[in-house]
């Protein structure tokens, strides 16, 4: 695998795999509690570039395993639409995830938390787990 | 239900009147009463199984697959409080948890017009509302009644 761009740009699509299903909602949004930073300060998220679907299927997989959770699926959302919402994303390579990568800038204020998580599951998009993934 | 100290509660009806007619209302308020209690306990207990299930599906640390704190009692006995402060005109929310053991409800009509309350174990409601562009956040502390402006933004995604 070729090593990704240390900088994160703002066309980049960035995942989040979702292991609740609480937070799904029955029109197959996200709720906003998928995006609260809690107990780290940070967010976890996956870069797609330079992945193929199945690749980063096989991610969120690995990541079940790791955590022993079911996987449900995962949301995507662009890198620009993280930003503008006064975060950023930075690379956090992983040993079996190189794309990991974190969101971070969180404020500490917990209901300043819930409504930038809000706009962030309004923009991003819900995908859930493909049938060969088990 | 009456409002006062922008709090909504459940008035105790009582007439003043010994006559006929002041028994008649008297009856008539205390028969209302008790159905619309009766509804809408019949309403809760649906919400309280749902609360108990995920309570209980997020006992545990690291419920959500990465390393959340669980739900505790005193939480859950707060969401219950939350739960029956509600006015009996408000439609049920939908229940989740946050990584940090709150339980949520969500007031949900599409991703720009939706709202989101979470109670911790220490009382305080941490609340967020997105309708369109406008934003409205902040917390208070939950003291067995739901404050009116808290109330105000349901009813804005609700109808």
């Amino acid at each position: 695998m070729n090593s990704l761009p240390d900088v994160i740009s703002d066309d980049e699509i960035l995942a989040r795999f979702i292991l609740f299903s609480k937070w799904i909602r029955s029109d197959n949004t996200v709720k906003p509690d998928a995006f609260i930073p809690h107990p780290h300060i940070d967010l976890s998220v996956t870069r797609h570039i330079g992945l193929k679907e199945n690749e980063l299927w096989e991610i969120g997989k690995d990541v079940t395993i790791l955590r022993q959770a079911k996987l449900y699926g995962r949301t995507d959302i662009q890198s620009l639409k993280i930003r503008k919402n006064g975060l950023d994303i930075i690379p956090v390579p992983l040993p079996n995830n190189k794309n990991h990568a974190n969101i971070t800038g969180w404020v500490k204020d917990k209901s300043q938390q819930k409504i930038i998580a809000l706009q962030i599951a309004a923009q991003s998009i819900f995908t859930s787990k493909p049938v060969n993934i088990s | 239900m009456i409002m006062t100290n922008n709090c909504y509660i459940y008035p105790n009806i009582i007439t003043s009147g010994t006559g006929p007619a002041n028994q008649y209302i008297s009856g008539q308020i205390e028969k209302w009463r008790e159905h619309l209690e009766s509804c809408f306990c019949l309403g809760l207990q649906d919400i309280f199984e749902e609360l108990y299930t995920i309570a209980e599906e997020c006992n545990k640390a690291g419920w959500d697959g990465y390393d959340a704190m669980p739900v505790n009692e005193i939480t859950l006995q707060n969401a219950r409080q939350f739960i029956a402060a509600l006015p009996t005109k408000i439609q049920k929310p939908t229940i989740s948890v946050e990584p940090d053991g709150c339980l949520t409800f969500e007031w949900y009509h599409s991703p720009y017009r939706v709202f989101s309350i979470s109670i911790s174990q220490d009382s305080y409601l941490h609340y967020a509302s997105l309708v369109g562009n406008n934003k409205k956040y902040g917390t208070v502390k939950f003291l067995d009644c739901i404050p009116k402006d808290i109330i105000m933004l349901i009813t804005e995604i609700t109808g």
